[in-house]
């Protein structure tokens, strides 16, 4: 038996506004929440949208040996979780460097890039990864 | 409130059983469970399964596995918390009993993960984070708890070895278990030269997947008490959440839903953590482990590496840490996991483990649910006719 490891095609339209654009919600408090949650953490209801920085640095990581199928890098490849220069945090795929000069505290940014291929209904499905980000490496 | 007592306890063996179904394995050991508790009637069932709809295309266990044993007709109910699911449902028998809207209540998990091929694995554990944020970028369970070590080692010095121990003493301890997955004694290099999963972690960090089944009847401890044999009762049931992706938490190097449930555990049972004779906590990974110490404050922030390493998780240390060797060596049946770690507590507290601890008198289980989006964690005391 295998089953399908990628989001139905309806699944994967309706994130296209958090995967492609990094949209995330503002609560009244200020609470920026990725992924957008309906309530925020001191009980505020707000749905209004907020545009994520494209930039930020590398606060945890690893090499990952074993994948699941289906995505669009063969392992090993990094992974890792990126505080956003404005405070927020996201899991992305680190790309577009060795992997042993990964290190945390570096420097990233935004990138637009797939995922994975031969998704449900063959889908192929994009998404965000996070690259070194070399202006502000040279800064 | 009434007082809860365990009266009967099962499990099978866990591993890889190619020959047993779902079926097979529930049977086997909420039968095992209803043998001892002979109890006049079964007032409700609870089972705990995390994964059986992707692993064997299986859902409605309740009906399921309750008719499989003879109890078509009575209420029954599938509880999935993740990994948690059978602390969660052990929970929810307990309230039913405690709060007496039932007097026997079987609760039994009971997890099939062989019968789906072995790539697919790593999947069903990115089910139990936030799939559309964590797993469609990639990232695993093991990858997740890989960052956790490594910013838990970088933050308080502690070191791969002293991580290491944690799967070397489990299998240690698993050594005469004969329910256990891994009898095998293994050297601190086998878990440091293994394969690597997600780095710092390795294969031997890991706890394996397992087909499995574990199963408990409650009954009011008042009525246990008449039967004038040893009894455990349960002290403390207590649960707490979390946001479900790990970047979203403050800390990486401590679950806060552990933390709040084991606080409020000691609280409803009126002891603290000196009071414990023998724990089984969560080691999905090595450094889970870790954290779990830590976290139902078995020791400082930091300072849990260093006491496995001095062995003061072993049987005769000052905090005994799954003498049935724990997820790493006694086997990860997912929904099992939760009814095993008291199934092992209860036979530590009548004084019939495998692997005893001398004299144990209260026991805890912590119980986690993918990297901390549920915690739940049992305290149980033994009492003497």
């Amino acid at each position: 038996m295998s089953i399908p490891t990628a989001p139905s095609p309806p699944r994967y339209w309706r994130g296209i506004p958090q995967h492609y654009r990094l949209e995330a919600v503002k609560a009244e408090s200020g609470e920026v929440m990725f992924p957008p949650r309906a309530v925020a953490s001191d009980g505020s209801h707000s749905s209004e949208l907020y545009a994520l920085p494209h930039e930020g640095s590398l606060i945890a990581f690893t090499i990952l040996h074993e994948a699941i199928p289906g995505f669009a890098v063969d392992p090993p490849f990094a992974v890792g979780i990126v505080e956003l220069s404005d405070g927020t945090r996201l899991s992305a795929q680190i790309t577009g460097v060795n992997l042993d000069q990964i290190s945390i505290g570096m420097p990233l940014r935004y990138a637009f890039r797939k995922l994975q291929e031969d998704g449900v209904a063959g889908t192929i499905i994009y998404g965000y990864k996070f690259v070194p980000n070399a202006e502000s490496a040279e800064d | 409130m009434r007082e809860v007592a365990i009266i009967g306890i099962g499990q099978t063996r866990f591993g890889e059983l190619w020959e047993r179904s779902l079926r097979d394995l529930w049977a086997e050991a909420a039968l095992t469970a209803l043998d001892e508790a002979k109890v006049p009637r079964i007032d409700a069932v609870y089972v705990a399964n995390a994964a059986s709809a992707l692993l064997g295309g299986q859902q409605h266990l309740g009906s399921l596995l309750a008719g499989h044993i003879g109890l078509a007709e009575v209420p029954a109910t599938h509880i999935e918390a993740a990994e948690a699911s059978g602390g969660a449902a052990l929970r929810q028998a307990y309230i039913a009993v405690a709060g007496g809207m039932a007097d026997y209540v079987l609760v039994g998990g009971v997890e099939k993960m062989t019968d789906l091929e072995s790539e697919y694995q790593g999947y069903i554990q990115t089910t139990f984070g936030d799939q559309d944020f964590e797993g469609f970028n990639g990232i695993t369970s093991a990858a997740l708890y890989a960052m956790i070590a490594q910013a838990y080692l970088a933050e308080y010095g502690a070191t791969r070895e002293q991580m290491a121990m944690v799967a070397v003493q489990a299998h240690a301890h698993a050594r005469h278990n004969p329910y256990a997955q891994f009898t095998n004694q293994i050297k601190l290099e086998t878990v440091t030269r293994a394969p690597a999963l997600a780095e710092p972690l390795r294969m031997f960090d890991a706890a394996p997947n397992s087909d499995g089944a574990a199963a408990i009847v409650l009954a009011p401890a008042d009525e246990a008490r008449k039967r004038g044999l040893p009894i455990v009762t349960i002290a403390a049931s207590a649960q707490s959440g979390d946001l479900l992706a790990l970047h979203s938490r403050k800390t990486l190097t401590s679950f806060p839903a552990a933390v709040r449930a084991a606080q409020a555990a000691y609280k409803q049972a009126g002891v603290t953590c000196s009071d414990i004779s023998v724990v089984e906590l969560h080691d999905a990974y090595t450094i889970a482990a870790l954290l779990a110490l830590e976290d139902c404050d078995f020791f400082a922030r930091g300072q849990a590496g260093a006491a496995v390493e001095d062995g003061l998780t072993a049987i005769s240390g000052r905090v005994p840490m799954n003498p049935s060797g724990g997820l790493k060596a006694q086997g990860a049946p997912l929904g099992a996991i939760g009814i095993a770690q008291v199934v092992e507590i209860t036979r530590q507290l009548r004084g019939t483990a495998a692997n005893q601890v001398p004299n144990a008198r209260v026991g805890l289980t912590h119980n986690v649910g993918g990297v901390g989006g549920t915690a739940v964690v049992h305290i149980m005391k033994g009492e003497q006719p």
